[in-house]
């Protein structure tokens, strides 16, 4: 199960950050395929919000392919986000644990790191990260 | 529980033409929209806007003076519409020497064969009062507790709610909100808050019914509203509006030096170097009631079907 | 989740299938305790109406006093007896009568006030109005519950207070029961306190539909009460056709009529038989030439024998309620009005 955190403050839409904390759950690992999404009901049990919102950001993912609605049983996900090759242990990962660490040797501060990372992300990916 | 609770084709509240007087000032005039089923819809309008005698009209304890207001299609207060609808008036009335199990007695033996006890039950258990307190000893937060649970144990398909967090603590204000919304999920129950806060609305509401004079300035999904609006600043000098906002309407426009700020409803693209952005809900409400002259807007799901139909 | 639900509510709720009493339970609930209050006093003044009773037979048995003096030496023990009577029973009978003349201002102030404009002045009637039934209908409970036990309650009361005032009411022409005549305590007797209990409760439900506030409806229900019994008791001698003797002198006027009969009218009468009611010639030194003067030759007396009580019974009580299904049909039309 997860538990989502609404900001009304943030200026993204309730429904968008519901889709996005699926997301980062799934990419975590927290959620696996066949887990169970919490019903509207607890959802805005616990957060107050609309349950129009809850159950369009379901829509929303089960049109990503995410979840799928099982009639009468609830959403259940289908498919993980998380990469193995990205997983803890992963030589990816490793790799660049060990570039942070010349990096921090040569003098660069984490503000220095982050630019760096984010210009070469833009290089490798292209534009500026979009919200989701 | 995976489909919308709202359903498009199905109306909750529909009004025609809809209008009260109070001796010589009319509350409500001229008045037409349509709220479909399953909606939470936000009621909102300065004070003395015509909020409440709206929904003591729904609510079957007023008569239009012109016009007509139908619930599911029938006069508010027909003996097939009063059960299946529960309002909460402003005041929360309850008689003070009823202890709380008395008072849900009372929406047992006034509800017959629809009240629903568990539900009312937990609905006073969750703030944890004692069914054996009396009204007359509870906060203002705990009586609204109390008469929304009264409203809750009758299973509406209609929940007319007029200032109902108006004396609650945030906490509380909170919780009532969680079960409000966990009653709509779950019935999918038609909702109408009635508020002038909008911040108790924010998130809770996907309708929008905007008051002001008593007339209907704005009506219809929050997202349609907001997506057929635009907030455009941009450099401008010189008096009167520019000459490109001539295609468009002009809800509100305020200079600041050489800087110009206006919400619109585009209709096409907007031409000139002008940035523009979705206005905040807040920022809409505000612009509305600030320019009592802006051309009001139903949506199209909010425009009534018989006053189509007849059209 | 929803499994876990339905097996809770059907564990909760399956072993008392709730009984509903509808909104008379509403109505019972709301003023059980002015309901329990007033069983308690009329239950009390049942059972000192009882005492009375039994204390006032006794004390005639003993004294002698079912029958007028029989010779002259008894008289002046009797006379002392019967004011003893009047000292210790008195008070008790004419209080009691005053309460029941006065329990339809209560009972009027009650439905005004407690009733109906309570409701509507704290806006308790929201509530009801807006669940399962009808505002016509939960008007139809919340009078017609408390205007039953109203009517109920004085018929009991007054059905005992006649039980105890007739056994020694008529006793030597009434002579025990000075100040509580049958004429005197007349809206005490018979159906008077019930059909009056009937127009004060319509008059508060009038009352209290058209000011819609507590003490102002409960105000001008017991000012109205007050004031009305002013024409109710000036209209009653003329509810029945009376008897009425004409003699040459005043004094003479008198016996004819007897102890307990009750005498309203009398005057001057002119040969022709022209009534003149305010002559005050008896008062005068010479009442024969005042007579003269005015052109009359004697005196007449209008007045109900006892005999007449039942007769003036029925047609005030007729007068009452119909003045009550005016009322009744005023408060109909405002209820009407009010509810949506």
């Amino acid at each position: 199960m997860v538990e989502f955190r609404i900001d009304r403050r943030s200026g993204v839409a309730t429904y968008l950050q519901i889709v996005q904390q699926v997301k980062q759950a799934l990419r975590l690992g927290l959620l696996a395929p066949g887990d169970k999404l919490p019903t509207a009901k607890e959802v805005v049990a616990a957060t107050a919000i609309n349950p129009n919102t809850v159950l369009k950001a379901y829509r929303e993912l089960d049109r990503e392919g995410l979840v799928e609605a099982r009639p009468g049983l609830g959403t259940f996900v289908r498919r993980s986000l998380a990469r193995p090759q990205a997983a803890a242990g992963s030589p990816l990962r490793a790799e660049l644990a060990d570039w942070m660490h010349r990096a921090r040797e040569a003098g660069l501060d984490r503000e220095d790191v982050a630019a760096l990372l984010a210009s070469v992300l833009e290089e490798g990916f292209g534009g500026p990260a979009e919200a989701t | 529980m995976t489909g919308l609770t709202f359903q498009p084709e199905r109306t909750a509240l529909e009004a025609v033409g809809l209008g009260v007087r109070f001796r010589r000032r009319w509350a409500l005039r001229d008045c037409s929209f349509r709220l479909p089923a399953g909606r939470v819809c936000a009621l909102v309008g300065p004070n003395g806007a015509g909020k409440s005698t709206l929904l003591s009209l729904a609510a079957g304890l007023r008569r239009p003076t012109e016009g007509s207001l139908t619930v599911f299609g029938g006069r508010p207060g027909a003996a097939d519409v009063r059960p299946r609808v529960a309002y909460l008036s402003q005041d929360k009335p309850l008689y003070p020497r009823f202890t709380i199990a008395d008072t849900l007695r009372m929406g047992r033996e006034l509800n017959p064969g629809r009240w629903d006890q568990a539900a009312a039950e937990r609905t006073v258990a969750d703030g944890g009062l004692s069914s054996g307190a009396r009204i007359g000893d509870l906060s203002g937060g705990q009586r609204t507790r109390v008469a929304l649970a009264l409203a809750f144990g009758k299973r509406p398909e209609v929940l007319l709610l007029d200032e109902p967090m108006a004396d609650l603590d945030p906490l509380a204000r909170h919780e009532m909100t969680a079960a409000l919304m966990g009653q709509a999920a779950e019935h999918a129950t038609t909702v109408v808050i009635a508020s002038h806060v909008l911040a108790e609305l924010e998130g809770v509401c996907d309708y929008l019914l905007l008051i002001a004079d008593g007339r209907v300035r704005l009506a219809g999904e929050v997202e349609d509203l907001l997506a057929a609006h635009t907030v455009l600043v941009g450099r401008h000098e010189g008096p009167g509006l520019p000459r490109e906002f001539a295609m468009h309407t002009v809800v509100e426009a305020r200079a600041t030096g050489r800087q110009l700020t206006a919400l619109v409803r585009p209709d096409g693209p907007v031409a000139g170097q002008w940035k523009a952005a979705e206005p905040s809900l807040e920022e809409l409400l505000l612009a509305h009631l600030r320019a009592p002259g802006a051309p009001p807007l139903l949506a199209p799901s909010a425009e009534p079907r018989r006053y189509r139909a007849a059209a | 989740m929803s499994a876990t639900t339905v097996s809770r509510t059907a564990a909760g709720s399956a072993p008392r299938p709730p009984r509903t009493l509808g909104t008379a339970w509403v109505v019972w609930r709301r003023h059980r305790i002015a309901a329990w209050t007033a069983l308690a006093v009329l239950a009390a003044l049942c059972a000192e109406l009882v005492w009375l009773r039994g204390a006032m037979t006794e004390y005639v048995a003993a004294h002698g006093l079912a029958a007028p003096c029989a010779t002259e030496g008894d008289c002046a023990a009797h006379a002392a007896a019967v004011e003893e009577f009047g000292l210790r029973y008195g008070g008790f009978l004419g209080g009691n009568a005053l309460l029941l003349e006065f329990l339809p201002l209560f009972a009027g102030m009650f439905v005004a006030g407690p009733v109906i404009a309570r409701e509507l002045e704290s806006g308790t009637y929201k509530v009801a109005w807006t669940q399962s039934v009808s505002p016509l209908r939960w008007f139809a409970a919340k009078l017609g519950l408390p205007v039953a036990a109203l009517l109920v309650g004085a018929s009991v009361l007054s059905a005992v207070f006649l039980w105890t005032w007739r056994s020694v009411g008529h006793l030597d022409h009434g002579r025990l029961v000075d100040g509580t005549h049958w004429y005197e305590a007349f809206d005490a007797l018979g159906p008077a306190p019930v059909t009056n209990v009937l127009f004060g409760a319509a008059l508060g439900a009038l009352a209290g539909l058209l000011l819609r506030r507590t003490l102002p409806a409960m105000a001008v229900t017991a000012f109205a009460c007050v004031l009305l019994y002013w024409p109710l008791t000036a209209v009653r001698p003329y509810l029945a056709d009376p008897v009425t003797t004409t003699r040459m002198s005043y004094l003479e006027t008198r016996p004819f009529a007897g102890k307990d009969s009750w005498e309203y009218e009398r005057g001057a009468i002119t040969v022709s038989g022209t009534r003149l009611p305010d002559t005050d010639c008896h008062l005068a030194p010479v009442p024969t030439d005042c007579l003269a003067r005015h052109g009359a030759d004697g005196y007449y007396l209008d007045y109900h024998p006892p005999a007449h009580f039942q007769r003036l019974e029925l047609a005030q009580a007729g007068l009452v309620a119909a003045a009550a299904v005016v009322c009744a049909a005023g408060a109909l039309w405002r209820m009407r009005r009010l509810c949506p």
